[in-house]
Order: C-alpha cells, then sequence, then structure tokens
C-alpha cells in the first residue's frame, strides 16, 4: 500500500464553487478528507448592527443583500416580524402580490441553484436553459419594482408598487410556459448518466442529525420529514391554497435535485391559483407614516428557497427596532458541512457543498 | 408642550394618508426621508413614554403578555383603562384601525395558556426551579409560550427540554442574543415535532461577568451560533467545544453588537 501523508488544503475564499467567500480548511490523506473546517465571515456587513440605526422602512433594503438571489422572501420575513409585532392587517392583493412575488422568486432561486450546481459538476448547457428562464422572472420583478435582484419591494403594511397594466397575463403565460419546461430540463438533466453517477449516494444524514443542526427547507425534508412553514406555521394566505410538500427517500445530493424540481412545480401551481383569485384593491394598509412599533418581541419565521429564514425583532416602543437578528438558513445548513465531508472523497466535496445550496451573502449577514 | 403636540398632530393627520405617499422610488431617496422623521420624532417619543398616557405605551401592556406567576395579571387589566383617563387632544383624524380590537385582546386567556400552566407546574419540580423567574405568553408571537430564567440554570432545563418525554424540543429555531443594557439575554427558540409546540427561552446573563453554560453538545446546532453569540454579544459559553470569534477577524476588538461598543482604531 502506497504510504500518504496528511496535507492541508486551502479551498477559496475565492473558489468558483463555493458561490462566494467560503473558505473551507482541508485535511487530506491522499484523496481521503480527515477534516474539514469552514471558515466564514469574510462577507459580514453588519447588518443586525447597521439595522439598530435604521427605520423599520430603512431596513428593507438591507434584507435584500442577504440572500440576494431570493431577496422578495427576505422583504417579506422583515416586513412580517413586523406586522405581527404592529397587529396590522394587510389587503388582500398586497398578500396575493407577495405570495406571487415570493414564489416565482423561489422557482428563479431554484433555477440558479440547478444551473451553478450542475455547472459544479462540470455541465455547461443546463446552466444556459435555467439562466434563460430565470431571466424572464427578473424581467417580470424590473417591470414590477424597477429592479433585477435588490427588489425593495415589500412594506409593512403591504406592498410599494402595484403590478402594472397586463403584468398578471405575463405571469401566467410564464407560469404555463415553465410547467411545460420542466420536462425539457428533466429531459436534459434526470436521466444524464454522469450526473446520477456524481450524487446518486453521497451527502447522506440521518433524520436526527437533519434535527439537531437545526437544518431546514430542502435539506431537511430531503431526510423525510414533511416540514414547510408555509403549512405547518401559516403566513401570508397560504393557507388558502393547495400544494404539496415534496419529501425525499434516501436523502442523497440526487434527492435534493428531484426534490428542489419538484418545489419548481409546487410554487409554479400555487402562483396560478392565486392568480384565479386576485382581484383588484388597494395594496397598502393604513399605516402611520412614522412607525413605532409596539414594545415588546418577536421571532417570526417564513419558508425562504434555503429554509426557515427568520427574523427576531425586539422593540423598544420607538421607530428602530432596539435588536433585529435574522435567522439565516444558509448559515445553520452550512454547519454540518465538516460532519458531511468527514471520511469523503475529495472529488465529492464539490457535489456535496453544492447540494447544500448556501448563499454567502446569509451565511455572512 | 404646545409645540409637541403640534408635531402629535402633524403625524396623525400624515397617517391617514394614502399609503403610497409612504417612502420614495429609489433606496437613497427614502433613507434620506427617513432620517429627517428620525429626528421629528425622537424627542417628543421619548417624552410621551416618560408619563406613561401614549396609546402606544398602553398598548405594549396589553399586548406583551398575561402574566402568569408574578401575579400581575390584574395590574394588566387594570392599567390600560386607567392609562387611557387623561384625554388625548381630539385629533382630527381617527387613529388607525388595526389599534383598536388589539386592546380587547388580554381580556379572554391566550389558547396556549393551558398547555404553559401545564407546563410550568411540571416544571417547578424540577431541581433548581427558583431560577424559572417568568412564564407568559407572547400575544404579539402568535401566542408563543416564553420562559424567562436565570443563566445558571440554562444547561440543566435545556437538558430537560431536549430529553424529557413532555418536552423533546430536538429543533432549534432560533439562536439569538439582546443586549439589554441591564443584562445580556440569550434568546432561544426552540420547537418541538412530537408536540408540535413551540417555545421561546429567555436565559439572563450578567453583562460584566458574560458567562453562559454552552449547550453545543445538547444542540448541534448550538455550536456556531453561540460562536456568534460570543463574537458579535462577547457572551462566553463555557464548555463550548470550539470558541473562536465567526464573523470578526481574530484580532477584532470589542463585540459589536453591545450597546456600548466603540469601534477601535489603532490610529486614534
Amino acid at each position: 500500500m502506497l504510504r500518504t501523508e496528511e496535507m492541508l488544503l486551502n479551498m477559496g475564499p475565492q473558489h468558483p464553487s463555493t458561490h462566494g467567500v467560503l473558505r473551507l480548511v482541508i485535511k487530506i490523506d491522499g484523496e481521503i478528507i480527515r477534516e474539514v473546517d469552514p471558515v466564514v465571515g469574510y462577507l459580514h456587513r453588519g447588518t443586525e448592527k447597521l439595522a439598530e440605526d435604521l427605520t423599520y422602512t430603512q431596513i428593507i433594503p438591507y434584507t435584500d443583500r442577504l440572500d440576494y438571489v431570493s431577496a422578495m422572501t427576505n422583504n417579506y420575513a422583515v416586513v412580517h416580524a413586523t406586522e405581527l409585532l404592529m397587529g396590522l392587517e394587510i389587503p388582500e392583493r398586497a398578500d396575493y402580490l407577495r405570495m406571487i412575488t415570493m414564489e416565482l422568486n423561489r422557482v428563479a432561486s431554484h433555477l440558479v441553484w440547478v444551473g451553478t450546481f450542475l455547472l459544479d459538476l462540470g455541465a455547461m448547457s443546463p446552466f444556459l436553459y435555467c439562466f434563460k428562464d430565470r431571466e424572464t422572472i427578473l424581467n417580470l420583478f424590473n417591470e414590477l419594482c424597477g429592479a433585477r435582484l435588490t427588489y425593495n419591494y415589500m412594506r409593512v403594511g403591504g406592498v410599494k408598487w402595484d403590478a402594472p397594466d397586463g403584468w398578471l397575463q405575463k405571469v401566467e403565460e410564464f407560469v404555463r410556459y415553465m410547467q411545460k419546461e420542466l420536462n425539457t430540463y428533466h429531459d436534459l438533466i434526470s436521466g444524464n448518466d454522469i450526473f446520477l453517477q456524481r450524487t446518486r449516494g453521497i451527502g447522506v444524514y440521518t433524520k436526527e442529525q437533519a434535527l439537531s443542526y437545526a437544518l431546514s427547507g430542502s435539506n431537511l425534508r430531503v431526510t423525510g420529514i414533511p416540514w414547510d412553514l408555509r403549512q405547518h406555521q401559516s403566513y401570508s394566505l397560504y393557507h388558502q391554497f393547495q400544494f404539496e410538500i415534496p419529501v425525499g427517500e434516501i436523502g442523497d445530493v440526487l434527492d435534493k435535485y428531484h426534490l428542489r424540481m419538484q418545489e419548481i412545480a409546487e410554487s409554479l401551481k400555487i402562483v396560478k391559483q392565486v392568480l384565479d383569485v386576485i382581484k383588484e384593491g388597494p395594496i397598502m394598509g393604513k399605516v402611520p407614516k412614522v412607525l413605532r412599533v409596539p414594545e415588546g418581541e418577536v421571532y417570526a419565521g417564513v419558508e425562504s428557497p434555503r429554509g426557515e429564514l427568520g427574523c427576531h425583532i425586539v422593540s423598544n416602543g420607538k421607530n428602530k427596532p432596539w435588536r433585529l437578528k435574522f435567522r439565516r438558513p444558509s448559515f445553520y445548513n452550512l454547519q454540518i458541512l465538516p460532519v458531511l465531508l468527514k471520511g469523503e472523497n475529495i472529488s465529492n466535496l464539490v457535489a456535496i457543498l453544492g447540494g447544500i445550496d448556501i448563499i454567502l451573502g446569509e451565511v455572512d449577514g | 408642550m404646545s409645540d409637541q403636540e403640534k408635531k402629535q398632530e402633524r403625524e396623525l393627520i400624515t397617517e391617514t394618508k394614502p399609503a403610497n405617499a409612504m417612502g420614495e422610488g429609489t433606496v437613497k431617496n427614502e433613507s434620506s426621508n427617513g432620517e429627517q422623521g428620525v429626528q421629528k420624532s425622537d424627542a417628543p417619543s421619548q417624552e410621551v413614554t416618560g408619563d406613561g398616557s401614549e396609546p402606544v405605551s398602553k398598548e405594549q401592556d396589553t399586548q406583551m403578555s398575561v402574566k402568569t406567576l408574578s401575579g400581575q395579571a390584574e395590574e394588566a387589566v387594570t392599567k390600560p383603562q386607567a392609562a387611557s383617563v387623561p384625554p388625548r387632544k381630539p385629533a382630527a383624524t381617527p387613529r388607525p384601525v388595526a389599534k383598536k380590537p388589539v386592546e380587547d385582546k388580554p381580556l379572554e386567556p391566550s389558547r396556549k395558556q393551558p398547555w404553559l400552566d401545564k407546563f410550568v407546574v411540571k416544571l417547578k419540580d424540577l431541581e433548581g426551579s427558583e431560577h424559572l423567574e417568568d412564564a407568559f405568553i407572547n400575544r404579539a408571537n402568535l401566542d408563543l409560550p416564553t420562559l424567562v430564567i436565570k443563566g445558571e440554570w440554562w444547561r440543566f432545563l435545556a437538558l430537560h427540554l431536549r430529553n424529557h418525554s413532555d418536552c423533546q424540543f430536538h429543533y432549534v429555531q432560533n439562536f439569538s442574543s439582546v443586549d439589554y443594557e441591564t443584562h445580556l439575554e440569550v434568546v432561544v427558540h426552540l420547537f418541538s415535532f412530537p408536540h408540535k409546540e413551540r417555545l421561546g427561552v429567555r436565559i439572563k446573563v450578567d453583562r460584566t461577568e458574560a458567562k453562559a453554560d454552552s449547550v453545543a453538545d445538547i444542540w448541534d446546532a448550538a455550536n456556531w451560533n453561540e460562536r456568534e453569540a460570543y463574537d458579535l454579544m462577547g457572551i462566553t459559553f463555557e464548555g463550548h467545544p470550539d470558541l473562536r470569534r465567526i464573523m470578526l477577524t481574530d484580532q477584532w476588538v470589542g463585540h459589536p453588537l453591545r450597546k456600548d461598543y466603540v469601534p477601535y482604531d489603532e490610529g486614534v
């Protein structure tokens, strides 16, 4: 047997497959990973500290920059927590618009994941398909709120802009198109032998591990736990609509791919149902010009594409939060990485890391 | 005083303006607009909370919780009525609609109250239960049962909450920390999948010593979160396997989320 020596390998922070600035200090023995130490914080901007000096409306654009591929959900997390504390009523149309944008954003976010994940594994063309379709969603958002990535769309009490004329028809067209297009994705990816071999049976963890590490979103559901905050801690008007919670069977990276593809289909289903019932109406509730939030404490979680995105607000009755804390799902999900990588072959590293679906803006806060 | 009342009145008028007037098109505009609002409003709000007649503070009492342990229930009921006696200047416009129904709420007990009462009775039997300071329902937070405890008890309680068949809180929903200036607090929101119950635990930590027991071996999720709380809030978790800074550099001076934090500059 060949004699091998332990070696330290530094991956990142400027490594393309870490999707940002994550650094992994890896101890390898030959090709086997012995130990991994993720080093995070390269993108830390102190959002929580900054928020203490901002009014509630001013915080919203900062949340866009946490999970920058699904900014709508971030907007909603902070707005939702504030509304709970204030006990505000939201007009129906505003809630529907929020749901449409959040679900479209989920589709866009999962498309980014599918595209870049396959790019990590060496497949170029799915990336182009994904970004082409994501572009349609970004254009829709651009038309709605004038931004393609950092939307700053929601406000405490409603949304900032109403849908322009014909926008809802465009969304409907996109939903119909995308539901068909999903078959193309499956033709292109799901049966690909290289893809299957690189993802099947790797990165498996148990239910107990998933719970102990407080994983959420697809990372939790892949172990077979049907946990989705949209249904179980119902917020907005999700309880009015029918959708399923897809769960995994084996819990490997391949399962995560199928899960996220099914989630795209479910999100499209929700958008379609919302489009059927949305009516004209006000888009902002009655909200004072200066938002003074009553004293108290609130924690509210919402289902972001990456998992439970929570917002913990402590208010002392002023127009700025005393303390604002984000429960950032990527931060929680990344924590299990050293466990998953221990004893793995180094060639599986990128696939397992990609499977977790982290956004470094969110990990670092 | 009259000046202040005028300001209040102006605020009331703006409240009923069409919502579209809120915020401007771009981020830049909006922030400058908001800051003006801050300066204008900060001073009156401080004075008003002092005399206790401001509806905002009245509402806090009603909305926060129905206290069970410390016997302040009567106080919570009587306070809002007393607070409403000093008549406000008849404003030209009515208050926002959403505020009214909230006032009636505390009269009916929360749907979670029976569960919490039972839970607290069981907790009282535990060793060290004198460290349990308060248990109440956080009405604003969708009836979240909340415990307030002293730091010494945290590890014992955590083990109980995680392992006991009545609790089985296997899942950490949120791990946060707050600086209240008088003391620090570690705030943990737990979820129990078998019982489908949520629970908030607020652990009081002394501000100068700032030490708490680590629960990283009880919930793996607490590991990085405790590192984050250590890094940003300056709470030392004893027994943590690897307590290093996680967000900031190792040479960083101070803990930014403390309210008295001043950035350290070598040149100054």
